[in-house]
Order: C-alpha cells, then sequence, then structure tokens
C-alpha cells in the first residue's frame, strides 16, 4: 500500500515536472529555435521609432525594457489596476518615451467593473496581473480573490483617436480574457497595426474569455499571420502575429522565402 | 517596361552617383604585379596595420607585394554618403522588403527596419552594416582604378587571407583560363570560404534583390568543370581572394552604378548579369577561419 502511495506520488511529481515545463509551439518553424516569445528578437521588424501600445502594462517591467529597447520610440501604457498602476508611474518616470493611461480596454466607452486579484489571501496586489473587466468563472474564485471597482473603459479605436495615434508598429496585449473583444472593437486601427504580441488563454479560468482558436481565427481573417506561438498546453502562452504586409515584406521580398501557410 | 526602364535611368541620373565615394588609390609605385596578372592589390583598413603586416608576411616567401590599398571605411562615412549608396525608392516602385534605413535624429544614428515605400528614402538589406558598406566600396573603388589604370587582370586580396600553396601557380591558371574559358571575368583562388570551424561555406539561397531579375536557382547553383581543378559556378560566398579580368570589372562597376549598394558584397556579385565566375577545387589563397572582421561592427581601439 505504502509502495503503491510512493509510486503514485512520484508519477504525480513526473506528471507535474513534466506538464510545467513542456511548451508547445506553432508558427513559422524558422522561429521556433528562438525556444519563447521575446521582445528581444522583435527589433529585427520595427523601425527604430516604433509606436507602442500596452494594454495590461501591468508594473511596468516590460515596459521598462520596450523602453530601453526603443529609446527613440513612443510606449503608451494601459493598466488599469489602481496599485499596478501607482507602481508602473513610478517605474517609468525617468522614461521620456512612455506614457500611462490609468483605464481598460473593453467593448465600449464608459466605465466597466474590474475584478482585482490579489491571490488567495486576497490582499497581495503582486497576482494583480491576473485581474480582468471579466468575472472569474466557477472554482476559480479561491485563486483569485479581491474586490470588484469600477474603472474607465474605452475601445481600441476610440482610445488610439483620443490619443491622435494613426497607427501601431506593435500592439502588446495582456488582457486577461479580453483579448478578442479589444481587437473585434479595433478593426480601424488593427489596419495599420503591424505586430500584435499577445498573451493567450487556454484555460477558462474567467467568464466570456476569449478562447485562443476564436482569437486566431479573427486574426487571421483580419489579414495577421501567425508567426509564432509558444504555450503550456491547457494553460497559457504567448503568441506574435504579424500583419500580411509586414509578413510579405520579411519573408517573401527579404528572405525570398514563399511559406506554405 | 520601357517606362520603369525610362524612370529608372532618369533617376539614377537625378542622383549622386556611387561612384561620387569611390577613394582613390593613392602612390601606387612599386612592383605589384606577378606573371598574367598586372597589378595586386591588398584592402587594408588604416586602423588595422597589425592584418597588413600579417598578410604581408604570409606572401613574403613568394616575393609577392600587393598594394595596399586603404580601405573605405564604413563606420566612419558620412550620413550623407549613406544616405546616397542605398537604393532610393522612387514613386513608381512597388513596396519593398523589410530593409535597413539609416535614420538621424538629434547628430545620432539608428539603423531601422523598415518596409521598402518612402520615396527619397535609400534602402539596404536589411541588417546591412557600416562596415559592409565600406567593404563594397573599397572593392569597387579598386575595380575604378583598376579600369581607369587600363589593367587587363588584376588580383583583389582582403587583408585575412591565409596562403594554402605557393600562390603563383595562380599565374598559370589565369594562362589556362585565357585558354579554356576565355570569358572569364573572376577567378576565386580558392574552393570555397571557410567559416569559422574552417568548413567551407557554401551558397545555396539566392535572396531577392529589388529591381534586379534573378534567375532561377539553378542557375546559380551549376558546377561545372572546365579543366583540371578549374570549375565554372554560378555563385559563392566570400571576396578575401578574387582575380578579376576587365570585362568583369566593368560588369560589375556598371552593375553597382545602376543598382547602388544593397546586399553585401559577396551577395550581390553573383547577380551582376552574365558574370563568368570560375574558382578551384582546392584552395591556393583562402580566408583565415573564423578571422576576425570589422563589418560586423568596428573590433579596432
Amino acid at each position: 500500500m505504502e509502495v503503491q502511495l510512493m509510486k503514485n506520488k512520484l508519477i504525480c511529481i513526473l506528471f507535474s515536472f513534466l506538464t510545467l515545463h513542456s511548451m508547445e509551439y506553432e508558427g513559422i518553424g524558422l522561429f521556433q529555435s528562438y525556444g519563447k516569445i521575446d521582445i528581444d528578437w522583435l527589433p529585427q521588424f520595427l523601425p527604430y521609432d516604433p509606436l507602442i501600445v500596452e494594454a495590461g502594462a501591468f508594473r511596468g517591467d516590460e515596459t521598462d525594457r520596450m523602453a530601453q529597447k526603443w529609446p527613440q520610440g513612443q510606449i503608451h501604457s494601459i493598466e488599469p489596476d489602481h496599485d499596478s498602476f501607482v507602481l508602473l508611474k513610478e517605474k517609468i518616470k525617468r522614461l521620456e518615451n512612455v506614457k500611462a493611461y490609468e483605464c481598460a480596454l473593453h467593448d465600449h466607452n464608459g466605465i466597466c467593473p474590474f475584478h482585482l486579484c490579489r491571490g488567495m489571501n486576497g490582499k497581495d496586489s503582486c497576482f494583480g496581473y491576473a485581474s480582468s473587466v471579466l468575472p472569474l468563472s466557477e472554482g476559480m474564485e479561491i485563486y483569485c480573490k479581491g474586490p470588484t471597482v469600477i474603472v474607465p473603459c474605452f475601445t481600441l479605436d476610440h482610445w488610439c483617436k483620443k490619443q491622435g495615434l494613426d497607427h501601431i508598429d506593435l500592439l502588446r496585449l495582456e488582457v486577461e480574457g479580453m483579448e478578442l473583444q479589444v481587437l473585434q472593437n479595433a478593426t480601424d486601427i488593427l489596419q495599420k497595426t503591424q505586430i500584435i504580441y499577445v498573451k493567450t488563454l487556454i484555460h477558462p479560468h474567467r467568464w466570456g474569455m476569449t478562447s485562443y482558436n476564436e482569437l486566431k481565427s479573427f486574426l487571421l481573417a483580419r489579414g495577421f499571420v501567425l508567426l509564432s506561438h509558444w504555450y503550456e498546453q491547457g494553460i497559457n502562452g504567448h503568441a506574435v502575429f504579424l500583419s500580411r504586409e509586414l509578413f510579405d515584406a520579411y519573408f517573401k521580398l527579404s528572405l525570398g522565402m514563399y511559406l506554405d501557410l | 517596361m520601357i517606362r520603369i526602364l525610362t524612370c529608372l535611368l532618369l533617376s539614377i541620373y537625378l542622383q549622386a552617383g556611387i561612384e561620387d565615394y569611390f577613394k582613390k588609390a593613392n602612390h601606387k609605385s612599386g612592383n605589384h604585379s606577378m606573371g598574367n596578372i598586372d597589378f595586386i592589390y591588398m584592402i587594408n583598413l588604416d586602423r588595422r596595420p597589425e592584418r597588413y603586416e600579417r598578410t604581408i608576411k604570409a606572401l613574403k616567401p613568394y616575393h609577392i607585394e600587393p598594394y595596399r590599398f586603404s580601405a573605405v571605411n564604413g563606420w566612419e562615412l558620412s550620413f550623407e554618403a549613406i544616405d546616397n549608396l542605398g537604393i532610393i525608392y522612387q514613386p513608381w516602385m512597388d513596396p519593398g522588403p523589410i530593409a535597413s534605413v539609416y535614420r538621424h535624429k538629434d547628430g545620432k544614428e539608428y539603423q531601422s527596419y523598415e518596409i521598402m515605400k518612402e520615396v527619397g528614402v535609400s534602402y539596404y538589406s536589411h541588417s546591412l552594416s557600416r562596415g559592409a558598406i565600406g567593404c563594397l566600396l573599397s572593392h569597387l573603388s579598386i575595380l575604378q582604378d583598376a579600369y581607369d589604370s587600363g589593367y587587363e587582370t588584376i588580383w583583389v586580396m582582403e587583408d585575412d587571407i591565409r596562403v594554402v600553396s605557393n600562390p603563383h601557380e595562380l599565374s598559370n591558371l589565369v594562362g589556362i583560363l585565357n585558354v579554356v574559358a576565355p570569358a572569364w571575368d573572376v577567378f576565386f583562388t580558392d574552393n570555397e570560404v571557410k567559416g569559422a570551424n574552417g568548413d567551407p561555406v557554401p551558397c545555396t539561397v539566392i535572396r531577392p534583390r529589388p529591381l534586379v531579375h534573378l534567375q532561377p536557382l539553378e542557375y546559380y547553383l551549376k558546377r561545372t568543370t572546365v579543366y583540371g581543378d578549374i570549375v565554372k559556378i554560378g555563385m559563392r560566398f566570400g571576396s578575401a581572394s578574387m582575380i578579376i579580368r576587365r570585362s568583369g570589372m566593368k560588369k560589375i562597376l556598371d552593375y553597382f552604378k545602376t543598382y547602388k549598394i544593397y546586399f553585401p558584397y559577396d551577395i550581390d556579385y553573383f547577380l551582376v548579369p552574365d558574370i563568368q565566375f570560375y574558382a578551384l577545387n582546392r584552395d591556393i589563397v583562402t580566408n583565415i577561419a573564423g578571422g576576425e572582421s570589422d563589418n560586423g561592427q568596428p573590433t579596432y581601439d
């Protein structure tokens, strides 16, 4: 009996190890060798002064990296969680090329409930990255306790017009399940967006959250091409989509590669 | 087609020519020739005297004394030169590849990767460095000097050569080429360029070049033995050691004066229309495997 228990325990440990580290890949073979999605390999597709919009900036770690990588770029960072926004503002105060906005992206303009995630004890703001305008699905409440607050929200199209942005070179989306709704309400700016770098959520931990397959179908139908998607089966990942124009300019016209998509 | 050609010729006429940036070969006194070769040039940056010494030392046992051509240092080219040497996008062109643009802001320069579509902007192939631009300009400057000097056959070497066997054999091989392949333009003194580990690095892909009509890949991949170790080739990498005939000088110069700089020299020279390349199946003079280069970034002090 004890031996059997030990065996089960070992299998569990092995299984969890395998599932934790087994990353899956889909996309262009050429980019598989990078082993992950990383902003470090995005400069090859971008001008020296890219216009970057980041939705879900959290505390600004990636913002900081992008600001260093493209010192001549303009970065617009959106974060609706106030506690995170305060830290984001602190992080970017010396960065002249970053502007931060305390609001959420949504399918309408106005206000919306925002479900803060403060971890299992409901008090830890380091889990703020998992906050969302979408409510938690059944059974997930114990992992993501926290209050619901009301925040201003905008569609991406409206927000871009408001900020006077007529194109986006790099859109970094980490909106905890709202990716599809955000993009569906960005039809104008999507036509002038070159790269979308998006967190993909595969586990349905919030009601109404975007399924990755729907997101992918939507973007493919809008003329984007999946460059690279690294993900943990059943959990989450990150994907990079390129506009068809950029994809063709890079692979077909620059490298002479006619890829079978 | 006629419209495109007219526009191309007109735009070339109106722009600064690439030859405006060629560097003169000064102080060409002394004997820098050998059998069947009128003049021997060695490209060497002023900032790299140790490489010059090393090359001279390698050739000394054979009493070969190349003329030192003070290389164009791409890292020191003016913004204005960089803005004129690449392909200048014209309104009649189709949008092109993602290419490199050297943008200037507040006296600083940034390499930017942009789709080739802004009229009047100078574009280079993706990631083409200033060092590679300088290297190409050095080769072209030499070809212009040689052509203007009336030389029939020259040997152009870079300062990272390795002498594998007696280079005087090249005189005989040029003589043979003149008989068995009288239309030859360029003769490489080795088999292939050597990679960092010493292995040959064959060139097996071609990349699109704006405005230039490419032949099918098979055309460039073809290798035919013409005599003994001499092979006719379609393409290869490397420009460490090349013997070039007057016809080749003209073809290469005409090509770059028409189409400007876009790729590194050794990704572009085989696209020159009707260029006749020959190489050896073995090495006489080749490149030093893993030799340091200032093309990617300047590594001198």
